[in-house]
């Protein structure tokens, strides 16, 4: 039977995810490689927010159901924002993004990373799948704490830049690059209700809406 | 659950309702601007002035579209001399829409992330199927004011341009600046009835601002120290030497800076009107008018008396309309008067009369609207301070209500005057008049301490 403890604190670290080679304990924060169970880091303590999605939250999206497994939290001097990572049924991830009270759903696609250039300037265009994008935010981004498993070790003082592109017809791509190499994500908004989620969390003083609260089951 | 913060200002305690999202608050106890992106809370912007009372308080509650709201923010808005508010709602499994007011309709709005698409040199734009019609050329929009919490980093002083494309009862607003994405943001006609049914917060420091009483430690205003002037006259008394001439030259330069001003800014006859407005109740609206205004620009005065209260504020919020073009320029006065008696003995404050000027009024045909909200205040130091209870609040018919005090109502009259003169430039117009004559003064001073001489 394999070993599911923390090996800092010996807290239970459950498997959410069968493929995540990552976890990190919802206790004290520390970054676990899966084999082995190693410990290789500490993950900062994530801040509180009011978001309606948690570990363990279900749903539909690309005609098959999903569970979040994991979530990263990035902030830069302007905000901050939460990526929860997307286990499917059939086998992929996705990421749900949510920023500002909106949501994306992305795709990673490293067909498109592969075609990136080494410098990517703001008004730099690539085309994805017939859609025009624009780069229009470069920002450096630092993680502010993660949950889960996740597929990339989640260090505190992990730094990276984010390139953030647009399409006039609301497509996004994201792209992310570090020391270590670069991934493009490509998104869509979405609307909570168009995943059909199930489990949300309760917020305190909140009633949760009828069309959330029925559905996933 | 929601984050907790102090103002490292005023040290007031601010509850952040959208923790994680929200990046800016605005202090609703002493408006400075603060920094809750990080950890540590910074102010970015120090003010200290009251938080504005607003047609919807900040943290209400209700129900648009299905969903529940809350108003978390607050942000007033000019463009080309008009100003408006907008509330950023918010709930957080619905993430943020707007709602406008302006000139007392509401409309809903929600930021778009499928983009409409211009096209014919911006007379149209399609979305969703559907073609909006350009109305006007784009404006500039500045905020002027902000309150409660925000997703970015707001600051008054933020200027956009703004282009509407309307269709029917609809319209998209797109909104732009250097350096930013452009934002889409599609608004529709709420009904006043839905917002006048959201849920005000209870609490006093959240639905109504301290009145303005002073402490009793304070000096008393009609306990003020001498001015210039009456020192003056108090010098020119005690010495009884010419410069009793002086006096009585400072009187006529007053008289003459007075007729002055007079002649200048005077111009038709005052518009009266009335109105009423019950204490704790509705906000009374109230219409003044027609004003003819003839001069290119001038003052316009609004003097209000209202009959007799104590322990009662009434805050005046005007809109001076122009008939033709229905450009407007807001304003806002409060009448208050209280009176008690603590360890000092017996004080008052206040009065039961106001005056409000606007400047720069071009000329044309005006109508001055008001709007009145009546409050109670209770001296909680006051022996015969009674904690205020709830209106009935099982909704029993019969007993509660009969016992009910009728309700008290103040009586207000306006007149609004074309002219009237700025008490400010009078005095400057005075002080420089007098200038000479200090002088000569003072070197008449000198000499004497010279030559030992005396005018007596």
């Amino acid at each position: 039977m394999a070993n599911n403890t923390c090996p800092q604190c010996g807290a239970p670290v459950p498997m959410r995810s069968g493929g995540m080679p990552y976890a990190v304990c919802g206790y004290c924060q520390t970054v676990i490689a899966r084999e082995g169970m190693r410990d290789i880091g500490k993950a900062a303590l994530l801040p509180y927010d009011i978001s309606p999605i948690q570990l363990g939250t279900g749903g539909a999206v690309d005609g098959a159901r999903f569970t979040v497994v994991g979530r990263v939290r990035w902030g830069w001097a302007d905000g901050a924002w939460n990526e929860w990572l997307l286990q499917l049924s059939d086998g992929t991830t996705r990421w749900l993004g949510e920023a500002m009270g909106q949501f994306q759903i992305l795709a990673e696609r490293e067909d498109v990373a592969a075609r990136l250039p080494a410098d990517i300037a703001l008004g730099f265009t690539l085309d994805v799948d017939g859609q025009s994008l624009t780069a229009t935010d470069i920002k450096t981004v630092t993680c502010l704490g993660a949950e889960g498993d996740l597929p990339f070790p989640t260090p505190a003082d992990w730094q990276v830049e984010s390139v953030d592109f647009r399409s006039p017809t609301g497509a996004a791509l994201s792209v992310q690059r570090d020391k270590v190499g670069v991934s493009a994500y490509v998104g869509r908004y979405v609307e909570l209700p168009e995943l059909r989620p199930s489990r949300l969390r309760a917020v305190e003083d909140w009633v949760m809406p009828d069309n959330l609260a029925e559905t996933g089951r | 659950m929601s984050r907790a913060i102090l103002c490292p200002s005023c040290g007031g305690s601010i509850e952040v309702k959208a923790a994680g999202y929200t990046v800016t608050v605005a202090c609703r106890h002493c408006g400075s601007v603060l920094d809750v992106a990080n950890p540590d809370v910074a102010v970015i912007k120090e003010y200290h002035e009251k938080a504005a009372k607003l047609p919807l308080p900040l943290g209400s509650r209700g129900t648009l579209f299905g969903t529940q709201w809350e108003a978390i923010g607050f942000l007033e808005r000019q463009a080309g001399g008009y100003a408006w508010g907008e509330y950023l709602l918010f709930n957080p499994y619905a993430g943020y829409r707007w709602l406008v007011h302006s000139d007392g309709q509401w409309q809903f709005g929600t930021m778009l992330t499928d983009l409409p698409r211009e096209t014919g040199g911006w007379g149209e734009a399609g979305w969703r199927g559907e073609v909006y019609r350009g109305e006007d050329e784009p404006v500039t929009i500045a905020t002027t004011r902000v309150i409660g919490e925000f997703y970015w980093r707001v600051q008054a002083g933020e200027m956009w341009v703004a282009r509407s494309y309307e269709r029917g009862g609809a319209s998209l607003s797109r909104e732009w600046r250097e350096g930013e994405e452009v934002q889409w943001t599609h608004l529709v006609g709420v009904p006043g009835r839905l917002i006048d049914a959201f849920v005000r917060p209870q609490g006093p420091d959240l639905a109504r601002p301290e009145p303005a009483r002073p402490r009793p430690d304070e000096p008393r205003m009609d306990e003020h120290k001498p001015g210039f002037f009456s020192r003056l006259w108090q010098d020119g008394a005690d010495r009884r030497t010419s410069l009793w001439d002086m006096a009585k030259l400072l009187l006529v330069t007053i008289f003459a800076a007075f007729f002055l001003l007079s002649a200048l800014t005077s111009g038709g006859d005052g518009v009266r009107g009335e109105g009423q407005v019950t204490i704790d109740g509705p906000t009374a609206r109230i219409t003044v008018g027609p004003i003819h205004l003839a001069r290119a620009h001038q003052f316009v005065t609004v003097k209000v008396a209202a009959s007799d209260f104590t322990n009662r504020w009434v805050d005046l919020d005007y809109l001076l309309v122009n008939r033709a073009t229905q450009a407007t320029i807001p304003a806002s006065a409060t009448i208050e008067y209280y009176a008690g008696r603590d360890s000092d003995g017996d004080w008052s404050e206040g009065s039961h009369h106001t005056s409000t000027r606007f400047s720069q009024v071009p000329a044309g045909d005006y109508d001055l609207l008001v709007e009145a909200e009546a409050k109670r205040w209770n001296d909680p130091r006051a022996s015969n301070y009674t904690p205020p209870m709830p209106d009935n609040p099982w909704g029993i018919g019969g007993v509660a209500n009969a016992a009910a005090p009728e309700a008290e109502v103040i009586s207000l009259g306006f007149l609004v005057e074309p002219g009237g003169f700025p008490l400010g430039f009078w005095w400057l117009i005075v002080a420089l008049a007098a200038v000479p004559l200090v002088v000569f003064y003072a070197y008449r001073a000198s000499k004497t301490a010279v030559y030992g001489e005396h005018s007596r």
